[in-house]
């Protein structure tokens, strides 16, 4: 057992469970709720008897209160694929606590519950391309495929999520798919949900940002050095340009909430400080 | 090199101030961070927002600092001071006339002469004694080789423009008795260029500083006016000159005694003059004014005034044997009422405003009004020096000759020869000596000619009735029509009244000066304003008042033709290039500073970096 999935991280997330709200065509039956029609016990709706329904749901009391032939619905429930990208760029390496460890705890325990839940989940590493990756994982018992990928990250390259995950080539159908990410990212967010929407994917925008980000600590002329692209910028800091940057900072998060807004789309403001089940909480429980 | 306005050079302060940020580079430890996307976001914003941003090396700040420079150059007026400055005797010649008032040049001629007046002072070296001569009608020394440079400058400060005429060939002879005092002296005369200046000083120690621009100035030069004796109507005649360099279409308008009468456009060609007839005035007027109403650079001599004839008729006794010359002229004369006697007839004189003896003269002379006498007998009131035979009479330069441009000169018989007496002035004399003279005997005004007009060929002279009116105008007490209208700056001599007690001036701007007494009534010579004075007779019972005019000289000031002054002049261009005793670097920094600036665009739109 790892030092970051240990026993008490797994303890932890065996409770709790992701609920999503969308609807899935998937042939596998699951424990997620479809918004399929279906033949499972949970009733959903009545709808008026047409020529080719099955006559073994027509509701007979209806029928003797309404002189009028209406069959009964029923949720019917499937297993979700789930997809989970990880940045793994070079800025994700980044923070106290570092970005790295609080985006793969909760990126394995999301894994986790959806494994729990009778989903098929996928996890891919992405920076400007695919790292790694593990595709369509069933069951509790296969959970340490995730966790050994997780476990062996390495932060080197330029982030350029849209273009990573245009190449993983999202499933077509009805899923859930997460993106755990920093943002600091290359190439149009906005596009990037397009895809995936039209993909019929039920997006979750986890936006996770180290407390140094959030606010600085520097308080001298600096040279700040990229971490990914090794570009500098020489710097005084003075109260203006924090302000400056604390307004640089929230057009950022408002740019991404909007957009998440315009598409549909869920989005966390997480921070590398929240303990995990806190931020799986704040996700799960939206 | 000088620096006008050494303040200018403030400016440059901004430059060390800028080369010094250019050069600070300030050491940063690096410092590792996630992203600079933020950070970048950030300074952008600042940078939009703020004022500032750090300077960067570039081509364009050094064209920019340059021009910063050569503009606080420009600010501070450099010239480059001539060497011939450095000590010895600057004159400085200010034309102080009308003409300078013209505001072609801004704020007006005078106050540039002035403004470049006071930048010579300055550029003089130390040692430089001033002498400054105000050019007007009668040109005086202000300051004499005075060394104190501030006080120089304070007295060109405070020298005024006047409305008079230059009376430049005063001037030029003042400054030429102070060159033959001092040969060395550099003369700078600050004018118009309109008059002729002749001084007795090589080229290069004479500068001659012009302020024309020929501007287009238009005035009325002439206003007169006569009675018409058929339908006791007015009439007034107006010349309206226009003396700039172009045909102009002008209003005019005759005003009578304040009041709109009639209005007028006429073509007056460039540098041409045109008469302008008003006919039909009620006779009642009093004063008329005659106005041009188009805009020019010069307003002060765009109106003329004139006082009408007054009603009353004036009395004069001629007590002659028989006069048949004398009474013809004086039955021409408007506006005189003439009463013929002979001696023996008379009881008592008294009453008549004038007395002319022909031949003959009382024992007392009359003291209520002036007297012409011709051929007078023996007297206790002037002395005879002797006589002459076969003689010609010719004129002096008496007043009473003015703008006649003729020989005036005659042939006597005889004539007698007076000794010309302390009151009295000549007006007529021969080879041998005074033949006529006037002056002011006490109260009364006296005017004797030593001959008899039948023993002359003067009654058969074109110019004898001119010579008559204008005798018996300059005596009748308060009625010359020559007062009716003079130009500023002319020194008058008004004729007053015997009986008055005392005698006021008023001028235009309310200055109430005396005049008499002591009688005689002193010449008036502060006509240096435009406008209506008013002479003020206080007699025993009364006070009597009557306006006149003064109007503007302009035909002394402005010319109607081309003209070049016969000093050395400098050009227009030359004018603005060289300030006086020095060359001037504003233009040269000028066309620089545009160099620059072509320069700067050029590296701005190829883009060219260091």
């Amino acid at each position: 057992m790892s030092q970051l999935f240990n026993s008490n991280f797994l303890q932890k997330i065996q409770q709790l469970t992701l609920n999503a709200r969308f609807s899935m065509d998937g042939n596998s039956a699951g424990n997620r709720k479809s918004r399929s029609k279906g033949s499972s016990v949970e009733f959903s709706d009545y709808r008026e008897y047409t020529q080719g329904d099955d006559f073994r749901r027509i509701d007979w009391s209806a029928y003797g209160r309404f002189e009028k032939l209406f069959i009964k619905l029923f949720m019917e429930e499937r297993e979700a694929p789930v997809t989970i990208f990880l940045d793994v760029s070079k800025s994700m390496d980044w923070g106290e606590p570092n970005k790295s460890i609080s985006s793969r705890r909760l990126a394995a325990a999301l894994a986790y519950i959806s494994l729990a839940n009778f989903d098929r989940v996928s996890i891919a590493c992405v920076d400007d391309g695919i790292q790694q990756m593990c595709k369509d994982v069933r069951g509790k018992n296969f959970f340490h495929k995730i966790t050994s990928i997780l476990e062996n990250i390495q932060y080197t390259g330029e982030s350029n999520i849209q273009k990573a995950i245009e190449n993983y080539r999202v499933q077509s159908g009805r899923g859930i798919t997460v993106i755990i990410s920093d943002f600091f990212s290359q190439g149009s967010f906005s596009e990037l949900l397009k895809l995936l929407i039209y993909n019929k994917q039920a997006v979750y925008i986890c936006h996770i940002l180290s407390p140094q980000e959030v606010q600085p600590t520097i308080n001298e002329a600096v040279r700040l050095v990229d971490s990914e692209t090794r570009e500098v910028l020489d710097i005084t800091v003075t109260p203006s340009l924090l302000n400056s940057y604390t307004k640089a900072l929230d057009n950022f998060r408002i740019q991404i909430e909007q957009t998440c807004i315009k598409w549909g789309v869920y989005y966390f403001q997480l921070s590398s400080n929240m303990a995990m089940e806190e931020m799986v909480k704040e996700v799960v429980e939206h | 090199m000088i620096l006008h306005s050494p303040w200018g050079l403030l400016a440059l302060l901004a430059v060390p101030v800028i080369i010094i940020l250019y050069l600070m580079k300030q050491k940063h430890d690096d410092y590792i961070i996630s992203s600079l996307y933020l950070w970048q976001s950030a300074l952008q914003d600042m940078e939009a927002n703020a004022p500032w941003q750090k300077l960067k090396k570039n081509i364009l700040m050094f064209l920019q600092i340059l021009s910063i420079i050569l503009l606080s150059l420009i600010l501070s007026e450099p010239f480059i001071k001539n060497d011939k400055n450095k000590g010895g005797t600057v004159m400085l010649v200010m034309d102080c006339s009308l003409s300078m008032q013209s505001t072609d040049m801004k704020p007006s001629r005078f106050e540039a002469a002035k403004k470049d007046a006071l930048k010579l002072v300055e550029a003089c070296g130390a040692g430089t004694e001033f002498s400054v001569i105000a050019s007007g009608s009668t040109p005086y020394i202000v300051l004499h080789q005075v060394n104190d440079r501030n006080k120089v400058m304070q007295e060109i400060n405070s020298l005024n423009v006047t409305d008079a005429a230059e009376d430049s060939e005063g001037t030029a002879e003042l400054v030429n008795t102070l060159i033959r005092e001092n040969p060395e002296i550099q003369v700078n005369w600050f004018g118009d260029g309109v008059s002729p200046i002749t001084v007795d000083v090589s080229d290069d120690k004479m500068m001659y500083y012009s302020y024309n621009r020929n501007g287009a100035n238009y005035a009325v030069t002439l206003l007169t006016q006569r009675k018409m004796q058929n339908s006791r109507k007015i009439t007034a005649l107006s010349r309206i000159a226009n003396f700039s360099l172009q045909d102009a279409e002008l209003d005019v308008s005759l005003y009578t005694d304040g009041n709109f009468f009639d209005a007028r456009r006429v073509m007056v060609g460039a540098g041409k003059s045109e008469s302008l007839y008003w006919m039909e005035i009620p006779e009642s007027v009093l004063r008329l004014e005659c106005k041009i109403d188009t805009e020019d650079i010069l307003k002060k001599d765009n109106s003329a005034g004139i006082m009408a004839y007054s009603d009353n008729a004036r009395k004069v006794l001629l007590t002659t044997k028989k006069n048949v010359f004398l009474e013809k002229v004086l039955n021409i004369m408007p506006n005189l009422e003439l009463y013929r006697t002979g001696m023996e007839d008379v009881n008592e004189m008294k009453g008549y405003d004038l007395y002319i003896f022909d031949g003959e003269m009382p024992e007392q002379l009359p003291r209520d009004g002036h007297i012409i006498m011709f051929n007078p007998p023996q007297n206790k009131f002037f002395s005879l020096a002797g006589g002459s035979e076969y003689t010609k009479i010719r004129s002096t330069k008496h007043k009473l000759y003015s703008n006649l441009n003729q020989d005036i000169s005659f042939s006597a018989l005889k004539t007698d020869l007076y000794q010309l007496p302390e009151w009295g002035s000549s007006i007529m004399e021969n080879d041998e000596g005074i033949t006529a003279f006037e002056g002011y005997l006490d109260k009364n005004r006296i005017m004797v000619f030593g001959f008899n007009l039948h023993e002359t060929n003067l009654p058969v002279q074109p110019f004898f009735p001119i010579i008559i009116t204008r005798a018996v105008q300059e005596l009748l007490p308060g009625g010359s029509n020559e007062i009716s209208a003079i130009n500023a700056g002319d020194s008058i001599e008004l004729s007053v009244d015997p009986e008055a007690r005392e005698v006021f001036v008023v001028t235009p701007d309310g200055k109430k000066t005396r005049i008499a007494p002591p009688f005689p009534a002193a010449a008036f010579d502060e006509t240096t304003q435009i406008g209506a004075y008013t002479l003020e007779q206080q007699l025993e019972n009364e006070t009597v008042q009557q306006l006149f005019f003064v109007n503007a000289p302009s035909e002394k000031e402005f010319v109607l033709s081309n003209h070049t002054p016969s000093v050395q002049q400098n050009s227009e261009t030359e004018q603005e290039n060289k300030t006086p005793r020095g060359w001037d670097l504003k233009m040269l920094i000028l066309w620089l500073l545009l160099a620059i600036l072509i320069v700067e665009w050029w590296v701005y739109t190829n883009g060219i970096t260091i």
